[in-house]
């Protein structure tokens, strides 16, 4: 064996392996799909490419990102007032990091269904037209919802980056021109980077502007496809979204490229300068706590919804059991899911850190930014031509190309700048079985594993829209049972059923967190 | 200790879930319902629970609603996957027997079944109803202001956003634009639409918005089916459901079926056929009318939900399915420039 | 059995645009020890680490024994390298008693000291008493003193090792340093050390390192 990269901590050989297999996953049905469709309908290319009606195409990419825009812009803004929250109040963090990390982890439609029972005991106590609808809740609900994970993002860059620098500056320039001179470059552009994550994510959102009756280019495609149109015709025609998503996906990738690893700065003896109310003006001030208020309210709020919605009278527990085999197909294709990308994603993850380049990224961050309708039509239609039509293949495939992206991104995020951790080192060291080896590192490198795990089997547990295009006779998954119970409203059962499957991503998530905290002296 | 503990305890779950998703070799049979799923449910457990088959269905989604499950059969026609179709309507149903996707067969069950509910051919039956009705808020409006007939929802007393329908590009309205087209001809049923939409009536996503605003008295009236309607009216809602165009020389209110048909060369034919019997008797009917579903049944002296009337005193519209069927396409194109959002 | 030579040709190892190892030449003898020292940020690290395969080197050839562990397009992985390293930061690992591993070390090497010599080592550093800790409860030099033992468990080709004598107090570095010298004797071993503490160990060769180079050339 001759291929080692030092750098990953790799051998070449499983890097490749790593990469094609992801590439049969992600490319190859959409690569097919499309060529298929170019071969047997060419003639529909033409109209596929170039649709006849222009303006209805113009008002839904300019409704898609007009939705993103606002989404992602108070995100940011909200977002941006509670990462100043927390900053400020330095022992709150560690207990509600879960809590924060739950908007990731929790479907946005979820959210939207909490809301909306929220929305419904409003209006039966004041006669107010029922539900919601329309561009701008759905600008509210995902905006509202990426909140607190941009909070996270934004409060660590600000803990890193600020103590000394916001010192002198305000000595020399007072409260506004701290902001001015130090705050506001500090800040820009890692939330121009998380805007334009939220904007590419809003762009390929699908469940909850369909629930909100708003036509976008995510919901016209898979109607597209669910309406008889081939597969490959609906994906050359999904041009304009996977234009839109592309060019944001590269443009954070660029962003995060350039900003690099956040440096982490000297922890200073004494209570940082910045936990002064003083140290800020007043419009400061002001401007966060309104934005750190609302990004609360979109965690409350759907909370509250669900929680008052799950107190009415309702079925009772036939519907929770009858969803009972929707539960369990759900983790068992998340779980199978998980353990099958952690090898590929970790290898990945590896090889992107130690690559460290502009363009490995970009294109890790165009696989993550592939809408997921797009990847369950090409699943869909993959698998419907081979012999395993019908059956599992596709909905396991399809989940595995939609999280494997996002699970090697989380490992490369994770690696350390200064590559891996003397033991970490020290057992690549040992001789014999490559397998003992291998338990041994990912031992040592838990928390990375939990973390990459974690997000894997979160982001197939929440999946909805490849599920509804892949599922199988009699494999409905929970997302799909409820999002289709949905539709006859925000009543108690929906509402314990949506409860139910929130408890089980935060259970998810306490777990992963436990396991991936640093270890403790002595403990093992 | 507890770290391991973890592992193994993962290890265990997964083991399990694995185990557990792996069935015994029971019999099965694949049905693409496009029923409402709650009130679909029932109805395949209490067949399981009979005949030891388990029945895996796939359910419409109100992405794709009953279009969707179609042209997934026509998808699947060189390798069905589907056994048995149960539609909650009869458009698409005709439709594809005409491209000759069902099985000609003998219906064991569907005896006292009216000759217009069944396929000439045996490829189809048709069974639990569902009338197109108005309702109306009885809060707001007052009785001898709450309209009869389908053409009082274009008065011009209704201020702009107190008439609500559906979407008329997909579901029942679509079928009943295609019902009016078949009877009314384009300028009829366009005539009807755009006046709507001229008065500002608020197209909403479905049936059941209809119903909840008019409850809620965001708007005063509306036209949806009779199963959302008696839901309403169960809940304790101010509202009253309207069969229209029922007084003497009226066209008639459209009723329709349940539709089940056999896929042609589907993989478990005979549990096909036992699942398609049972859907189209007696029994299910019965459950059908007591359940939520609320929907009426096609046999004559058959059973009828609270607050409707039995089907021989009631004025179905003078059209054909087939004709209805034939139409939708037609009824879909003409109306999608003017809804399509 | 002696241990491997060692030979590294032409080294040169640039960081961020800066030389760190310019055409570095070292070459040591089967079984022979020698000692390497220079100013911080010499490179001697950069050195180690490029021999036991956790960096590339930019050109040059490392040679262990018989084999081309790293040649221009030939990298070969760690565990193939039959090299041992003590390293500077703390490598232990912390979910495993350090008689699990210290077990763990020499049950997987080709060859490895008996029982009771690593038990006579573990005596003389004082840490005989701790083989059944986990890291976490070790102070700082316990630390060092049982990442030693660990290293010193297998008997690889080469052995490396970084700063042995880091946090240690006088006492105790004159332990480690008999336990080292009786090592080397004992197993034959090649041995690389980087060290400024060069006057407790045995007359063996030492070299600087100044300007990426090893000052004088130095062959043992």
């Amino acid at each position: 064996m001759n291929d080692w990269w030092p750098a990953a901590a790799r051998t070449k050989r499983s890097v490749a392996a790593a990469g094609v297999f992801v590439g049969l996953l992600i490319l190859v049905p959409l690569s097919i799909m499309m060529l298929a469709s170019a071969l047997r309908e060419s003639s529909a290319i033409g109209l596929a490419v170039c649709p006849p009606s222009w303006e209805r195409l113009w008002l839904l990419a300019a409704r898609s990102a007009g939705i993103a825009f606002g989404a992602a812009t108070l995100s940011v803004l909200s977002g941006g007032g509670l990462a100043w929250m927390l900053l400020s109040r330095p022992g709150f963090l560690p207990r509600a990091r879960e809590l924060f990390l739950l908007p990731l982890v929790v479907p946005p439609y979820l959210l939207t269904l909490g809301w909306v029972a929220a929305a419904d005991v409003v209006a039966m106590h004041f006669s107010l037209q029922p539900g919601l609808s329309g561009p701008g809740w759905t600008v509210i609900i995902l905006g509202l919802a990426a909140a607190p994970p941009v909070a996270l993002v934004l409060e660590a860059v600000l803990r890193r980056n600020l103590a000394a620098p916001f010192e002198s500056a305000l000595m020399a320039f007072g409260p506004a021109g701290a902001v001015r001179m130090v705050v506001i470059p500090v800040l820009r552009r890692p939330a121009a980077a998380v805007w334009l994550f939220v904007f590419g994510q809003a762009l390929a959102e699908y469940g909850v502007p369909l629930y909100l009756q708003t036509p976008v280019l995510a919901t016209e495609l898979v109607s597209s496809f669910t309406g008889g149109s081939p597969a490959g015709i609906v994906l050359l025609s999904s041009w304009p979204l996977a234009l839109l998503v592309g060019c944001t996906a590269a443009a954070w990738s660029v962003m995060v490229s350039r900003e690099g690893v956040s440096r982490r700065a000297g922890e200073r003896p004494g209570r940082p300068l910045w936990l002064d109310a003083s140290a800020w003006p007043v419009g400061w001030r002001v401007g966060t706590a309104i934005g750190g208020c609302a990004a609360a309210c979109g965690i409350a709020v759907p909370v509250a919804g669900l929680a008052l919605g799950a107190l009415r009278a309702g079925g009772g527990a036939a519907m929770l059991v009858a969803a009972l085999p929707a539960m369990r197909t759900s983790v068992a294709i998340a779980g199978g899911c998980a353990l099958v990308a952690l090898v590929p994603a970790l290898i990945l993850g590896d090889a992107l850190g130690a690559a460290a380049k502009r363009i490995p990224l970009m294109v890790s961050a165009l696989a993550l930014a592939i809408p997921a309708g797009c990847t369950g039509i090409a699943h869909a239609g993959f698998w419907n031509m081979s012999p395993f039509a019908g059956g599992e293949a596709a909905i396991w495939c399809g989940h595995l190309a939609r999280i494997l992206p996002a699970a090697w991104l989380v490992a490369a995020f994770m690696r350390g700048p200064a590559g891996f951790p003397p033991a970490v080192e020290a057992a690549m060291m040992l001789p014999g079985s490559a397998f003992r080896r291998s338990l041994l590192r990912m031992r040592l490198e838990l928390p990375r594993v939990c973390a990459v795990a974690g997000v894997a089997f979160a982001v197939s547990i929440r999946e909805l829209d490849i599920s509804l295009l892949t599922v199988p006779p009699g494999g409905e998954t929970l997302p799909l049972r409820l999002f289709n119970l949905m539709h006859y409203g925000a009543g108690g059962d929906v509402c314990r059923l949506g409860l139910l499957l929130g408890l089980l991503l935060a259970l998810v998530t306490h777990i992963a967190a436990i396991v991936a905290l640093p270890e403790r002296k002595g403990s093992v | 200790m507890a770290r391991h503990m973890f592992f193994i305890v993962c290890v265990i779950l997964t083991i399990a879930l694995f185990v557990t998703a792996c069935r015994p070799d029971a019999p099965v049979v694949t049905a693409y319902v496009t029923v409402d799923q709650p009130f679909a449910e029932p109805v395949l457990a209490s067949f399981t629970a009979r005949t030891g088959i388990r029945v895996k269905p796939v359910f419409d989604t109100e992405a794709a609603k009953t279009v969707g499950l179609a042209n997934r059969l026509r998808a699947e026609r060189a390798h069905p996957q589907c056994d048995v179709f149960w539609s909650s309507e009869f458009a698409h149903t005709v439709r594809l027997a005409a491209e000759g996707m069902f099985v000609a067969r003998d219906w064991q069950t569907a005896g006292g079944l009216p000759p217009e509910l069944r396929d000439p051919d045996g490829r189809w039956v048709g069974f639990g109803l569902r009338a197109r009705v108005l309702i109306a808020n009885t809060a707001k409006l007052a009785a001898a202001s709450m309209p009869a007939r389908l053409a009082d929802l274009l008065s011009p007393a209704w201020k702009p956003g107190e008439v609500a329908i559906g979407l008329p590009l997909f579901g029942t309205t679509n079928t009943h634009a295609a019902a009016m087209l078949a009877m009314g001809g384009e300028a009829g049923m366009l005539g009807f639409f755009e006046e709507l939409k001229r008065n500002g009536a608020a197209i909403v996503d479905g049936n059941a918005v209809v119903r909840d605003r008019v409850a809620a008295g965001a708007c005063l009236v509306g036209l949806t089916d009779s199963d959302d309607a008696l839901v309403s009216v169960g809940r304790g809602d101010p509202v009253r459901m309207i069969l229209p165009d029922q007084e003497p020389g009226g066209s008639g209110t459209l009723l329709i079926p349940n539709t089940v048909a056999v896929i042609v060369d589907a993989p478990h034919a005979s549990e096909a056929a036992q699942l398609a019997d049972y859907l189209a008797s007696v029994e299910v009917e019965a459950m059908l009318a007591a359940g939520e579903s609320k929907q009426i049944s096609a046999r004559p002296g058959g059973p009828v939900p609270a607050g409707l009337p039995a089907l021989d005193s009631l004025r179905p519209l003078a059209v054909g399915l087939a004709s209805i069927a034939e139409a939708i396409p037609s009824a879909t194109a003409l109306l999608r420039d003017r809804f399509m959002r | 059995m002696r241990g491997g030579s060692l030979a590294v040709t032409g080294l040169t190892k640039r960081f961020n645009g800066r030389s760190v190892l310019d055409e570095l030449e070292l070459n040591i003898d089967a079984g022979a020890a020698a000692v390497l020292f220079g100013a911080s940020g010499c490179g001697k690290s950069t050195l180690l680490r490029l021999i036991a395969g956790f960096d590339a080197p930019d050109s040059g050839t490392i040679r262990v024994g018989d084999a081309d562990v790293s040649s221009p397009g030939r990298i070969v992985p760690p565990w193939l390298r039959n090299v041992g390293m003590l390293f500077q930061g703390d490598a232990l690992w912390a979910h495993l008693t350090i008689r699990e591993q210290i077990g763990l070390v020499g049950g997987a090497a080709p060859r490895s000291l008996p029982e009771d010599r690593i038990m006579d080592y573990g005596i003389r550093l004082g840490i005989d008493k701790l083989w059944n800790r986990f890291p976490g409860d070790l102070s700082g030099g316990e630390s060092r003193r049982v990442a030693l033992v660990r290293t010193l468990a297998a008997i690889p080709t080469l052995l490396l090792l970084d700063e042995p004598f880091a946090h240690l107090d006088e006492d105790s570095q004159r332990h480690v340093a008999g336990v080292i010298r009786d090592w080397h004797t004992e197993t034959g071993a090649t041995l690389l050390i980087v060290s400024h503490e060069s006057a407790l160990l045995p007359n063996w060769n030492r070299f600087r390192i100044d300007a990426g180079r090893i000052e004088p050339k130095a062959e043992v």
